[in-house]
């Protein structure tokens, strides 16, 4: 365990000590890093895949798709507090001397959340589309990837949370499975409303 | 303006755009602000990439929620009130803008209904046929 902690210190290292080298590419970081930018754009995508289909078949597959990343953003953010509350990791920059291209967050390190917020997202998306999905997994990778350049999170925290992100939305893909009247009764109740 | 309320417009100013751009694909007419579909995928992607590069101008945002940022509890709660906003606007909006639309015969589809009609000539539909029902359920229980 500790010689994981070290290679992952290392590599976090290795990654950090570019920043500065590279002033636009550091530019271009400071954008992806947000907490809003990644977020938003996802949360967009999930409202036009809503909405965007001609057909009733094409439409319930990605309506099914939006419901089950919602549902896993939910129990992902409610599976880190958790964690959270028995585990916590110090960040990078209290252990080590860090070029930081974001602030100084107080949380703990492991899991990364927003990380693996935007992995449950891209993995209900994957479930119904599977271009689109993995449109977004990059994209969710490459925001893992900066918040590790950033100084944010270790490569690890970032690994742990996207993986917490995949397995939780597939659990909440089983549940919705098994209790399966419900959710199509949620999207009749919704088609009567005309909003799905 | 605050953080908040700026991001509260950039999540309301970028789902209004997206909206008119996938009923546009969708055929959707019945949620189009303007009739033209072309004119709405330009004008709905016009608002989702003006809204992020306004508010993205100066850079990241990144400011600790300590520091006048937002919190991730409180930026749900703005992404749903902004989502939820512009949707209540694009229905009622383009409810008016296409009144003259006539309403279909069947409004049980759901979304696919506002092909041909719009949002609230839809829904006060299904409500009427609902109402409709209930009335026939329960006649022969009521005493008058």
């Amino acid at each position: 365990m500790e010689a994981v902690s070290q290679a992952d210190e290392k590599v976090f290292l290795w990654i950090n000590h570019w920043v500065g080298d590279f002033p636009l590419f550091d530019r271009a970081i400071e954008w992806v890093v947000s907490d809003y930018l990644v977020p938003v754009v996802f949360s967009v995508v999930l409202l036009g895949l809503w909405f965007g289909w001609r057909s009733q078949a094409m439409r319930e597959r990605h309506q099914r798709g939006v419901m089950l990343a919602g549902i896993g953003v939910g129990t992902v953010s409610a599976a880190v507090m958790t964690m959270n509350l028995f585990y916590f990791r110090l960040r990078p920059f209290a252990t080590h001397d860090v070029e930081m291209l974001f602030y100084v967050p107080t949380d703990s390190s492991f899991p990364a959340n927003p990380v693996a917020v935007t992995f449950a997202m891209a993995t209900g998306v994957w479930m119904a589309n599977r271009k689109m999905g993995t449109a977004m997994y990059i994209i969710a990778s490459i925001y893992g990837f900066s918040r590790v350049y950033a100084g944010v999170f270790y490569p690890l925290d970032v690994v742990g949370g996207a993986l917490i992100g995949v397995v939780a939305t597939c659990l909440v893909h089983l549940v919705l499975k098994r209790i399966e009247p419900l959710p199509t009764l949620c999207l009749k109740v919704a088609r009567f409303l005309c909003i799905a | 303006m605050t953080l908040g309320q700026e991001y509260l417009l950039l999540v309301f100013l970028s789902c209004c755009g997206v909206v008119q751009v996938a009923a546009a694909f969708g055929g959707l007419r019945g949620l189009l602000l303007f009739g033209d579909r072309r004119f709405s995928v330009v004008m709905g992607m016009g608002l989702i990439l003006g809204s992020l590069a306004w508010f993205f101008w100066d850079g990241g945002r990144n400011i600790p929620d300590t520091g006048g940022g937002i919190a991730g509890a409180s930026q749900f709660g703005l992404f749903i009130l902004g989502g939820f906003l512009a949707l209540l606007f694009t229905f009622l909006a383009t409810s008016l803008t296409n009144f003259r639309r006539r309403p279909s015969i069947d409004t049980t589809d759901g979304l696919l209904s506002l092909r041909e009609t719009t949002f609230v000539q839809a829904l006060s539909s299904n409500l009427s046929t609902l109402w409709k029902l209930y009335r026939k359920l329960t006649k022969k229980y009521s005493s008058g």
